[in-house]
């Protein structure tokens, strides 16, 4: 096994390496640096601060068993994110199976208000700091209904490309760019609409 | 403007058409007002997505957080090779037998004479004979500890 002298300043490559060879206290250091990032890409996803803990902390798990298939064509980062999407996924799907039909499930694809809606034409960002931007669309985030969440997370924050979210959501692409549409357009409605109140 | 078009016009501020269909879209878009309004909105929802993700924190301290993955981890395998557990049946029936049945038999190979041992393994004090009482038979052994031999003669002569 490699020694690391000073697993604090080692870099991520020479950790997963030493991980993959068993060393625990190596993978430990890969959580803890990772973590925030992985719990938050979770809780973007559930909106749930416990079911992001408990996936978050099952996407090291599995990435533990899975450490062999990592052959590093990607970041780490983005691999073990890309666990915890996939996990998220699972998630969510269990949990629509449980909950019947909703209104807002279908207008998902369809599009609800957003396709009468006018278009957007005040900056609704204008005159925010960054950390109360950052507060502002997480909070219409929130209101998005998870099918439009889940692709504006993907596409927007993970930088995914139609083909690879349809993929990994398992949809056609003409359905991811019509949820992609409406999500987006509901995000400028929603933000537009803390703007007028905040005049 | 119909799903479709708006559909496309997304795509293609999104860099996911190709380039005849891209340049196709630009010059729709360049002669239509409605159009332009739209893309304007879709530039402006991308830009203040774009990076401005809000930070979060695992809730949990580290250690914490930690032993809580630690806990499930020694139920799944490790990436590593995994070395067979320490103390099983298998294990013990493999190595600790054999090895304590020969470390046994040095002890009592090296031990001087005199020392007290077992009446049963008095044979393997020697040198000396070591006589057998079989009906018709007669064995005798003779045990050298200094070159580490046994020899047992058995004479089968009174059977016949």
């Amino acid at each position: 096994m490699s020694r690391l002298n000073d697993i604090s300043s080692a870099s991520d490559e020479a950790l997963v390496n030493a991980s993959q060879r068993g060393n625990m206290i190596a993978f430990e250091e890969l959580v803890a640096r990772h973590r925030d990032k992985v719990y938050a890409r979770a809780f973007s996803m559930l909106r749930n601060e416990e079911e992001a803990v408990d996936l978050s902390q099952e996407a090291w798990v599995k990435a533990w068993q899975r450490l062999k298939q990592f052959q590093g064509e990607a970041s780490f980062v983005t691999w073990i994110t890309r666990i915890v999407i996939n996990l998220c996924l699972d998630q969510l799907r269990k949990q629509k199976r449980q909950r019947t039909e909703s209104i807002e499930l279908m207008e998902s694809e369809s599009g609800g208000v957003e396709r009468q809606m006018p278009t957007v034409t005040i900056n609704p960002t204008e005159g925010l700091e960054r950390q109360e931007l950052r507060c502002r669309i997480d909070e219409a985030m929130a209101q998005l209904s998870v099918e439009h969440r889940t692709v504006l997370v993907l596409h927007e924050f993970e930088g995914l490309e139609y083909k690879e979210i349809a993929k990994t959501v398992g949809c056609s692409i003409g359905t991811i760019m019509s949820r992609l549409f409406y999500a987006r357009r509901r995000m400028a409605g929603l933000m537009a609409k803390y703007k007028r109140d905040e005049l | 403007m119909n799903l479709e078009a708006q559909l496309k016009l997304q795509a293609f501020m999104d860099g996911e058409l190709s380039s005849p269909e891209g340049r196709e879209v630009a010059e729709w878009l360049a002669q239509t007002p409605d159009a332009q309004a739209l893309a304007a909105e879709l530039n402006l929802t991308r830009t203040f997505l774009a990076g401005q993700e809000l930070e979060r924190r695992v809730p949990e301290t580290r250690e914490f957080y930690w032993s809580q993955i630690e806990r499930r981890l020694p139920t799944v395998d490790s990436p590593a090779e995994v070395a067979p557990p320490f103390i099983s049946l298998g294990w013990w029936l493999r190595w600790v037998i054999p090895v304590g049945a020969a470390t046994l038999l040095t002890f009592w190979l090296v031990t001087p004479p005199g020392m007290d041992r077992p009446s049963n393994l008095a044979f393997l004090e020697g040198p000396e004979e070591i006589d057998t009482s079989v009906p018709n038979t007669s064995t005798v052994s003779f045990h050298a500890a200094s070159e580490g031999v046994t020899v047992v003669w058995i004479d089968l002569s009174g059977l016949n």
